[in-house]
């Protein structure tokens, strides 16, 4: 609801009290364009006033179908005729299919700001709403966030309806529908849940559009304001709602039962509900070939826990459990820590946050300037560091192998609880050692077993336990053995039980 | 945030302001102790450790190869762990004893009794019962002070030594300390302990000396002292030590050299066994003495061969094996003579009893020495020879055929 608007304008029959309302509307704001008509040979008419504002709308559309047969038809008599109603304007002279009418001031207001044409004519007090929406979009190209060497290279983009577009295109399926909400007061902006009749469990999509349409906020500018504001518990490091760029990822994620929520203005898409081992898992283990897809997704889950523990491991074991080090390894960190002033749990601190300052450098930093964090980047973390005697070499190591592993989880969201979660691990690492770990890893493990997802429990296959599940959770089973669709409950089976490939017999080769 | 929650993360605040109390210690805070000695001089106790200096041992520090890699001190008085406490008199860390790999025992310090070391093991956290220990002729701290070469650490290149001799050669056992508390506890408390000694003239106890390819002295292994109880009691040679390792079932891999047939004792042929299995087992008769039946099983490979004999047949092959079993038969016999003579049960026979037969050992038990003093040995060795090497007859056999 436009909030200058309390009362629906009810139009006049006079074309200038029209106009000027229109242009009072939008306070005069330079990007409008407004262009008057002289219509047909009667002197009674004023003809036809047309708005549109500049920039959304696509010229050739309005200069084509708009304005050439307006000023035509002013030649051509017979379009003029003195019962000529506004409708047989509409159906004859103006050739968009788009078009409707509207006697609501409301409606007009915000179709003109859709990019949409807005005709008034002279004795009639409705408007001519013909859809000439039309911007500058981005051209669809690789997403940036989620990259894959094996798979499709097209991300989302910017546009809304690119993006509803770009998921139609993977699942031509009447089954797919698309559910549209407008949010934030001012900037008014599209929002559409999509999902899968039949596979999607209603009540999630029902859910979802509860928590959407609960949202009274000014704005939305990106896809994350709603992700604040719809997701199941806020105080945690965790997501409980995935995001994508890539359309292939989205359309996987329909087709088990998921929901997508699109933002207009956004390349990222929200996905829900979503279990924790989700955010590890990438679009590309199921491109290639099951064994090594499993491969690498465990190396992917070792690497998760790497770069949340290891450096608290380091400092406890260096600190309080000496003891646990083979007899060389201890000696010669014994040796690197020689003439190192802070104790151990200081270090990995300064280091780790070098390290993240150096992070953020890296993505804040315009790109002319961007091989500057490399070089300085080695400086800080390296070689002259060590030289220097601010840190042991060994404590260097220990985090670059962090900070890569940090690199492989596939979700920055599920990353970033990573790093967090991180520095609080080190601190009671520092203070109670391993016991201090323990005590804090089952924190984290009783945190992540109260979550949920859009009402999923989120260590789903693990607690509670779904045997069909696991089998594509750690490890991916081959495509002709995962039968069944994870988060659906109505819809649960993919394809025929046991549909194994298996050469043809002899007798037809 | 419900007020529990609250209370809980106001607890871990609370807690993690605590650091540096507990027992944090950072590591340029320890002295590790890569060995330690104890010896006794009728009133104090004096340990002495070896502590690393782990710059002069990593290749990172910049004076690696200037220091020597280790250091050497003592400290006495009449208690152990007080003793340990004085370090802190002249060490500027702490001793970190949880990578101590050997425990050298001073030979007066075994002849008293190391009752005492061996409840500071058991009490202390910090202190590991998998302790390799050795026993030494003199003062212990001298073996300490050796340096040797090949490895940084002296204190672990002397139980890599012990533990290569256990697993390759099974000539002394290596020892730890558990195993020394259980050895001394048990029905027969004795214990066989591999002695150290610098073979050699004089010390090598400084870096300058690794510069030479030779050296004058060495850290060797020696005898085999044996313990009752925790007392030193006397000594076995290596032999008599590789025949109770034969009879007691703890040869893992070593080589036998025998004669061409089983009387011969000019040894020209070679098995290096890769497995061997001792059974012992008591048998009682109403009227004779009582008899120890020892069955070993061996199987090994033919390394060297300078007999006559040709491994390639059949009937030479069990010759063989027969001349070897007699080989191991003559070595477990001089063994076991010098254990009756010495009245130690340093096969557990003692034990075997008791654990197998509880009525009879309460009866055998009364006289048990007695018993222990008449006891005769029944060896039975089959050894099976599983390959013969790349080649057959014996190269010098192959020679004479060219003569001939």
């Amino acid at each position: 609801m436009n909030p200058s608007l309390q009362v629906p304008f009810p139009l006049s029959t006079n074309l200038q009290d029209n106009v000027k309302w229109l242009k009072q509307q939008l306070g005069e704001s330079s990007d409008m364009n407004y262009r008057q008509f002289e219509l047909g040979v009667y002197p009674d008419t004023n003809g036809v006033a047309m708005f549109y504002i500049e920039g959304i709308v696509k010229y050739d559309i309005i200069n084509e179908h708009i304005t050439k047969p307006l000023l035509s038809s002013q030649e051509n008599e017979s379009y003029w005729r003195q019962d000529i109603c506004f409708h047989d304007l509409l159906c004859q002279a103006i050739t968009i299919s788009d078009l409707s009418l509207s006697f609501d001031g409301d409606t007009i207001v915000s179709a003109l700001l859709e990019g949409k044409t807005i005709l008034f004519a002279d004795g009639y007090n409705e408007a001519l709403i013909a859809g000439t929406a039309g911007w500058e979009k981005r051209a669809v190209d690789e997403p940036q966030t989620q990259t894959v060497v094996r798979g499709p290279k097209e991300g989302f983009t910017e546009d809304l309806r690119t993006n509803t577009a770009l998921i139609r295109r993977k699942i031509r399926s009447p089954q797919l529908r698309f559910l549209s909400l407008h949010i934030g007061r001012v900037t008014q902006t599209e929002v559409v849940i999509a999902y899968l009749v039949g596979i999607t469990d209603p009540k999630v999509v029902e859910e979802a559009r509860q928590r959407l349409a609960r949202i009274d906020t000014d704005s939305v500018l990106e896809s994350g304001y709603l992700e604040e504001y719809i997701e199941d518990v806020t105080y945690s490091p965790f997501p409980t709602i995935m995001n994508t760029e890539r359309p292939d990822s989205a359309a996987a994620g329909l087709l088990e039962g998921q929901i997508a929520i699109l933002v207009d203005g956004t390349p990222f898409v929200l996905q829900a509900p979503v279990t924790f081992f989700r955010f590890l898992q990438s679009s590309e283990d199921y491109y290639q070939r099951f064994d090594i897809a499993t491969f690498i997704r465990i190396i992917r889950y070792i690497s998760f826990f790497v770069s949340m523990l290891l450096p608290a491991l380091y400092i406890a074991i260096t600190t309080f459990h000496q003891e646990m080090l083979p007899t060389t390894l201890l000696i010669s960190l014994a040796a690197q820590r020689e003439g190192v002033p802070l104790p151990a749990l200081a270090e990995a601190f300064l280091m780790e946050i070098t390290f993240e300052v150096l992070r953020e450098a890296g993505v804040r930093m315009p790109r002319v300037i961007g091989s500057a964090i490399s070089i300085v980047g080695a400086l800080v973390l390296g070689q002259a560091s060590v030289q220097a005697g601010l840190v042991s070499a060994a404590m260097v190591i220990i985090v670059s192998f962090t900070a890569i592993s940090n690199f492989v989880t596939p979700a920055l969201n599920m990353a970033v609880a990573a790093r967090l979660i991180r520095f609080g691990l080190m601190l009671l690492a520092g203070t109670f050692g391993l016991f201090g770990i323990l005590t804090g890893c089952m924190a984290i493990l009783i945190h992540l077993a109260s979550l949920r997802s859009f009402g999923v429990p989120y260590l789903t296959p693990i607690a509670p336990l779904v045997m069909t599940r696991l089998l594509d959770t750690f490890i991916r089973v081959p495509r002709w053995l995962a039968m069944v669709r994870p988060l659906s409950k109505t819809n649960r089976t993919r394809q025929k039980p046991y549909d194994k490939p298996s050469p043809p017999p002899k007798n037809r080769l | 945030m419900s007020p529990t929650l609250k209370r809980c993360l106001l607890l871990l605040t609370t807690c993690l302001l605590l650091t540096g109390c507990w027992d944090r210690k950072e590591l340029n805070q320890l002295a590790i102790t890569s060995a330690t000695a104890i010896d006794w001089d009728g009133k104090v106790w004096t340990v002495s450790y070896q502590v690393v200096i782990p710059q002069s041992i990593t290749n990172t520090g910049g004076n690696s190869g200037q220091q020597a890699p280790v250091m050497v001190f003592s400290t006495s008085g009449g208690t152990i762990r007080g003793t340990v406490q004085k370090s802190s008199l002249e060490m500027p860390r702490s001793l970190f004893f949880a990578h101590n790999r050997i425990v050298i025992i001073g030979e007066k310090a075994a002849e008293h009794g190391i009752s005492q070391l061996l409840d500071v093991y058991l009490r202390n956290p910090d202190s590991r019962e998998t302790v390799n220990l050795l026993v030494t002729g003199g003062e212990g701290r001298k073996i300490l002070e050796q340096i040797i070469p090949l490895e940084k650490v002296p204190g672990s290149a002397i139980q890599n030594m012990i533990r290569n001799e256990d697993n390759n050669g099974s000539n002394n056992k290596q020892v730890k300390l558990y195993q020394l508390m259980m050895g001394s506890s048990s029905d027969a408390p004795y214990t066989l302990i591999p002695e150290i000694i610098i073979s050699g003239e004089g010390d090598n106890n400084t870096i300058a000396s690794l510069k030479n390819t030779s050296f004058p002295n060495k850290l060797k292994l020696g005898r085999t002292a044996i313990f009752k109880k925790d007392k030193l009691v006397g000594w076995f040679t290596k032999d008599e030590e590789y025949g109770n390792n034969w009879i007691t079932n703890q040869i893992k891999k070593t080589t036998l050299y025998f004669g061409c047939s089983k009387e011969s004792t000019e040894y020209r042929m070679a098995i290096r066994f890769d497995h061997a299995k001792t059974k012992l087992k008591p048998i009682f008769s109403d009227h004779g003495p009582l008899m120890m039946q020892v069955h070993v099983k061996a199987i090994g490979n033919i390394v060297e061969n300078a007999c006559p004999t040709d491994p390639t047949q059949p009937k030479d092959i069990q010759a063989i094996e027969q001349a070897a079993g007699a080989e191991i038969i003559r070595i477990m016999g001089n063994s076991f003579q010098a254990a009756i003579k010495k009245k130690v049960d340093i096969f557990h026979l003692a034990d075997l009893i008791h654990k197998h037969d509880p009525t009879r050992w309460r009866q055998l038990k009364p006289d048990w020495d007695q018993q222990f003093a008449n006891l005769q040995m029944d060896p039975q060795v089959d050894v099976k020879i599983a390959r013969i090497g790349m080649s057959g007859k014996a190269y010098r056999e192959i020679i004479k055929g060219g003569e001939e």
